[in-house]
């Protein structure tokens, strides 16, 4: 920081606090320890606890994303990473997958490139019981795993059981070709993108997995963003003149990609057949659900800067864009917004899928709530989500219900995509750190910022990209990997939901989860809670595809009904709560059509 | 968000002592107690930017020394302007502060400090600094709007209808008053209320387009899905707008080529292409060298039809950049509609090679090499068109023509029967499609009945001389010569005499007569087969 810069910072006035948090955070991390002996009397009791603790360097989860930057800003440097949560070795716990980046264009072989090998990277879940409790830690197994295939400029990941082994494979998406890693059941990932028939070497950021035919096969959902390549490279400039990253509208976008699962390992690609290539903007977040109810699973395609499109099923294999007369093509006053991070729940538990997403700074977040038929509404004012977004820029996201109140509160990873002036004024060589933002649901329809009570994790500014929920240390509540830009990768655990009743739910057909599957809870005198294995949305990340649902009453076994996406329902009965239970199709009760009906 | 959260005041106490930050109360003057200026830092700036910026600040520090009260706030409250203007907000946001504590009277400095605060995301403090400036200034309408908008963002819809009936009651026919009306009622799920409203705002300011998608979901809500598609199908990106004069001021100040760039494209998306040209000049002009400025002028001047103007930009774009497809793209538009197709064919080659997936460029290449006589060329461009565009009628109907020119009768059926399974009652099609099966030797029994049973339709859809020879080219392909003749006789009777129509229809006649059917669908001449031009 320069002598005549220093001159325009002061403590803020009030009113001024958002403000600061988002331009000015980095300054005030070296604070933060000092702050935290002050106690805000506003508190009540319960909330003195911290919310969220990063545990990422205690738990061996040690991992710096490396985006490449030679001074060229390069549209895609910014614009990665995700990271995944999932099981790969099936021993009941959440391992991690990280996406990184490489040198970058002409000028990668002038970046210092750092010594450790640049792939992506599998930590392994080895947490022990002892007897303080859980002892979380990660081990980094890429090697093991086979990992040095992946050498794309990685973007995200997407993780489900392809081929209905019993074990979790991944699709990398890159700025560059795409991968497809099939998890060999010992450990090891093979790379059978070219086999499998899904190399697409456009620029990818998220995908989705999902049964769209109903074969009992998941389909791949693969959202590419814009045609950006080192020729067509514009030195672009913000509105201020200063050298800055360009818009993604300078590019022109692409077309997405469906890849139906034929079985035996091998998709074909239906993208055009299945008319999804009619219309596209640059696709950012992908989620799929039964968003109008109808058995048949949609896609929700948030795109930048341009109009959304929401891919209705109609069944043999066609899909039509419903998005703007569902209302979820734009915003309520008729602007595309940035779109880049999205999450689908039922959040006002209607028993319907709603929509939420995240945009650019100067525009709010968007919460578009779902009239049960898959028309939606924008809500986002009602629901006190406007203003509190405007100077952020958010990426990742997720509903989680972080506090098991029962009811679902919102993540929002963020970041900038265009230089901050007051971090570029102090020398700041990435200046795009923003804090992250962790909304409360107050239970009646709306929400409240509550970062400034989440923990020290929630002061410090990175430039958060890919968020992945999920319970990591299985103790019945929300975790969150916040995968950094140019930055470290970020462990934030839950401390205070596991202090209430919850059940979990890992909902399965055959030896993979049912993705798609729904499950309600059924208990007495509390409206029926929904939850939806998924492991898609959020932004290039994929999450905990089991569903955990907070108890009102921690004794009391809950019963709980189970759609599956073959369209059967059944129901279990006597879940004993404070613990994971495995659902099998098949193997639940037949629920009585006449009172399915009531 | 609680901006009073006193754990961000432990932050900052804590930042203070820390001393990672600045001391505060120390960057103002303890005498007089304003902010203490320093000169910009401009090094990272595009230079004229920069410029602008050091010349502002040298220009106040030399005419603000000796000067007090009102004349000292105006030298600030000017210094605020360049720097908001150009996005130098935190500096901008001092020289408010001093203007506004030294004339407290000059409601400009107000009103543009509440702006700052807009664009910064500070909602809440720009309300409170707008409605200052509303109740001490309330003929200034363009502030009231801006505090209704903040009102509404911020939920408070009853606080946004009082200011928003306020603006009505001095003038009935606002457009923007109307259309704030309208997005709280939309918000209050009062469709019909919403509904009409958006659609007084639209009477009123017809080219605020962007009110047809919130006008769409009133509709939706009222179970008028129809009007909702129609009116979705119309959304556009242009809000209404009102004079501010007070912040067309400020946009003088504006030396960014970008934010030029940035709004002509706003006006080009909004179909407002004089302003679009305007604003791709001025960032032209400031700066030369970007191309992508130069190829939206280009654009902008070919749609307001200064064709000559738009082909020397787009020289100009070329030689900045040779291989940028999309100017590529318009020059071979722009040669085509001065009639030379031999040149456009080589300016959209040329986009081709450079964007392989241009599939605009293919379709315009292969209409060019069809009114050169190059059919089966013509045809394979357009085969992979059509693999790229599979849901365009108009690419596999162009497809099929060329087939048929190109004397591939069996493919073209394929290309023009997924055209009419994409549009069945498109005239056109079916007329192509009646020809072709009738005049095809691979054409099967089944065929030529569908060939009679169409071409029935078509005749009874428009009995005009094109659909009467097709449906006798289909009857006699049946067999029916007896009918082929009547009906040719009567096309005959029906179209001008002479021509090389006229001919073909002459010996097509003499055909049925002899009990033979039609050969060829057209005359090999024949106009179907060469696409429109651009602008011909």
């Amino acid at each position: 920081m320069t002598e005549q810069r220093k001159t325009h910072w002061r403590a803020p006035e009030a009113g001024q606090s958002r403000f600061y948090r988002a331009v000015g955070a980095s300054l005030l991390v070296a604070a933060i320890s000092v702050a935290a002996a002050c106690d805000s009397p506003r508190r009540t009791a319960a909330d003195q606890q911290e919310i969220f603790a990063e545990r990422s360097i205690e738990t061996g989860l040690e991992f710096v994303h490396f985006n490449g930057m030679s001074g060229q800003l390069y549209f895609p440097e910014m614009m990665g990473a995700g990271a995944a949560l999932l099981d790969y070795d099936n021993d009941g716990d959440l391992d991690v997958y990280l996406v990184q980046g490489s040198a970058l264009g002409p000028a990668a072989a002038s970046t210092s490139i750092p010594s450790s090998g640049l792939t992506d990277r599998l930590f392994r879940n080895d947490s022990t019981v002892t007897d303080n409790g859980l002892r979380l830690r990660f081990i980094d197994v890429s090697v093991e795993a086979g990992l040095s295939v992946t050498t794309g400029y990685g973007m995200g990941v997407a993780a489900a059981d392809y081929d209905n082994d019993g074990f979790v494979d991944l699709y990398v998406t890159n700025f560059g070709a795409n991968q497809l890693l099939r998890n060999l059941g010992d450990g090891r990932f093979l790379d059978v993108t070219d086999s499998a028939g899904v190399n697409d070497d456009r620029w990818s950021v998220s995908a989705s997995w999902a049964d769209l035919n109903g074969d009992g096969l998941l389909d791949l959902y693969s959202g590419n963003y814009v045609d950006f390549d080192f020729g067509s490279h514009k030195p672009c400039r913000s509105p201020g003149g200063a050298r800055d990253y360009c818009s993604p509208l300078v590019y022109l976008p692409q077309a997405d990609s469906l890849y139906i699962n034929n079985g035996e390992g091998q998709f074909t690609d239906a993208s055009k057949a299945s008319g999804i290539t009619s219309v596209f903007g640059g696709a950012l977040g992908v989620i799929s659900a039964d968003f109008n109810a109808d058995g048949l699973a949609d896609v929700y395609v948030a795109n930048d800067g341009v109009a959304n499109q929401l891919w209705i099923n109609k069944g043999g294999g066609r899909f039509s864009n419903d998005a703007e007369i569902a209302g979820v093509a734009v915003n309520m006053a008729g602007s595309p917004e940035a779109s880049m991070g999205v999450a689908a729940a039922d959040f006002d538990a209607d028993g319907d899928e709603d929509l939420f997403m995240t945009h650019l700074d100067r525009e709010t977040n968007t919460l578009y709530i779902n009239d049960g038929n898959g028309w939606f509404e924008d809500r986002t004012i009602a629901a006190g989500l406007g203003d509190s977004s405007l100077v952020f820029t958010g990426f990742g996201t997720g509903w989680l219900d972080f506090d098991n109140d029962g009811l679902l509160d919102l993540f929002s990873a963020n970041g900038a995509v265009t230089h901050i002036p007051e971090q570029l004024a102090t020398g700041d060589d990435f200046p795009l750190k923003q804090t992250n933002q962790l909304f409360r649901n107050n239970g009646s329809g709306n929400y409240l910022d509550i970062s400034d009570q989440a923990g020290g994790a929630f002061a410090h500014a990175d430039v958060s990209r890919g968020a992945a929920l999920g319970d990591i240390d299985n103790d019945g509540d929300i975790d969150i990997v916040v995968s950094n830009n140019n930055g470290p990768v970020r462990l934030l655990l839950n401390l205070v939901g596991q202090q209430k009743p919850w059940i979990g739910l890992r909902l399965m057909a055959g030896k993979r989860d049912d993705l798609g599957a729904r499950a309600a809870l059924l208990e007495a005198d509390r409206p029926i809670a929904w939850g939806r294995a998924h492991t898609d949305g959020s932004y290039a990340s994929s999450r905990d595809p089991r569903v955990l649902f907070a108890l009102t009453e921690e004794e009391q076994p809950v019963a709980v009904r189970v759609h599956w996406t073959n369209g059967t329902r059944e129901m279990w009965s006597g879940l004993v709560p404070g613990r994971y239970h495995i659902l099998r199709r098949g193997e639940g009760a037949v629920e009585d059509p006449v009172q399915l009906r009531q | 968000m609680n901006f009073q959260s006193n754990s961000f005041a432990c932050l900052v106490v804590g930042c203070l002592i820390a001393g990672a930050c600045d001391k505060g109360p120390a960057d103002s003057d303890s005498r007089t107690g304003l902010s203490v200026l320093a000169a910009p830092e401009t090094g990272h700036l595009d230079p004229l930017v920069g410029q602008a910026l050091q010349q502002a600040w040298q220009e106040f520090e030399y005419n603000s020394e000796g000067l007090q009260g009102a004349e000292l706030a105006a030298a600030y409250g000017r210094l605020g302007m360049i720097y908001q203007a150009n996005h130098f907000l935190l500096d901008a946001r001092d020289c408010y502060r001093n203007a506004m504590q030294l004339a407290p009277d000059e409601l400009r400095w107000r009103y543009y400090f509440a702006y700052l605060l807009e664009e910064s995301g500070e909602v809440d403090e720009a309300i409170k600094v707008y409605m200052d400036v509303v109740e001490r200034l309330p003929s200034y309408l363009p502030a009231r709007l801006r505090l209704a908008s903040l009102y509404i963002e911020t939920g408070d819809n009853q606080a946004a209808r009082r200011v928003l009936e306020h603006v009505l009651e001095r003038e009935p026919g606002n457009a923007s008053a109307i259309a704030g009306l309208a997005r709280i009622a939309l918000a209050e799920g009062k469709y019909q209320e919403a509904a009409s409203n958006f659609s007084q705002a639209l009477e009123l300011q017809p080219d605020a387009n962007r009110l047809y998608h919130p006008l769409g979901l009133a509709l939706r809500g009222l179970g008028d899905t129809e009007g909702a598609s129609a009116a979705f199908a119309q959304r556009g990106s242009a809000g209404t707008s009102y004079p501010d004069p007070w912040l067309a001021e400020l946009g003088k100040f504006e030396r960014s080529a970008q934010a030029y760039l940035s709004r002509a494209m706003l006006a080009a998306n909004d179909g407002r292409y004089d302003l679009a040209a305007e604003a791709y000049a001025i960032a032209v002009k400031l700066d030369p060298t970007d191309f992508l400025a130069r190829a939206g002028l280009a654009q902008a001047l070919e749609r307001l039809g200064r064709f000559d103007a738009a082909m020397a930009e787009v020289d100009r774009v070329l030689a900045l950049a040779p291989d940028h497809a999309l100017s590529r793209l318009q020059k071979g538009r722009l040669l085509e509609r001065i009639g030379d197709d031999t040149k456009a064919i080589e300016q959209y080659r040329h986009a081709l090679a450079a964007e392989p997936s241009y599939t605009e460029a293919r379709f315009l290449l292969a209409n060019s090499l069809m009114r050169r006589g190059r059919a089966a060329a013509a045809a394979s461009e357009y085969e992979v068109a059509a693999s790229e565009l599979t849901d365009s009628v108009l690419v596999h109907y162009r497809l099929g023509l060329a087939r048929m020119a190109a004397g591939q009768c069996a493919a073209a059926t394929v290309a023009l029967q997924r055209a009419s399974d994409l549009n069945s009652s498109f005239g056109p099609v079916v007329q192509a499609l009646v020809r072709n099966l009738a005049t095809c030797p691979s054409s099967d029994a089944q065929q030529r009945r569908q060939a009679v049973q169409d071409g029935r339709w078509l005749y009874q859809q428009l009995p005009n001389v094109e659909h009467a020879e097709a449906l006798a080219m289909a009857l006699a392909a049946a067999g029916d010569m007896e009918a082929a003749t009547k009906l040719q006789l009567e096309a005959l009777d029906m179209a001008s005499a002479g021509g090389a129509a006229a001919k073909f229809m002459g010996d097509n006649l003499a055909r049925y007569r002899r009990g033979q059917s039609a050969e060829r669908p057209w005359a090999e001449d024949a106009a179907v087969y060469l696409p429109p031009r651009f602008g011909g």
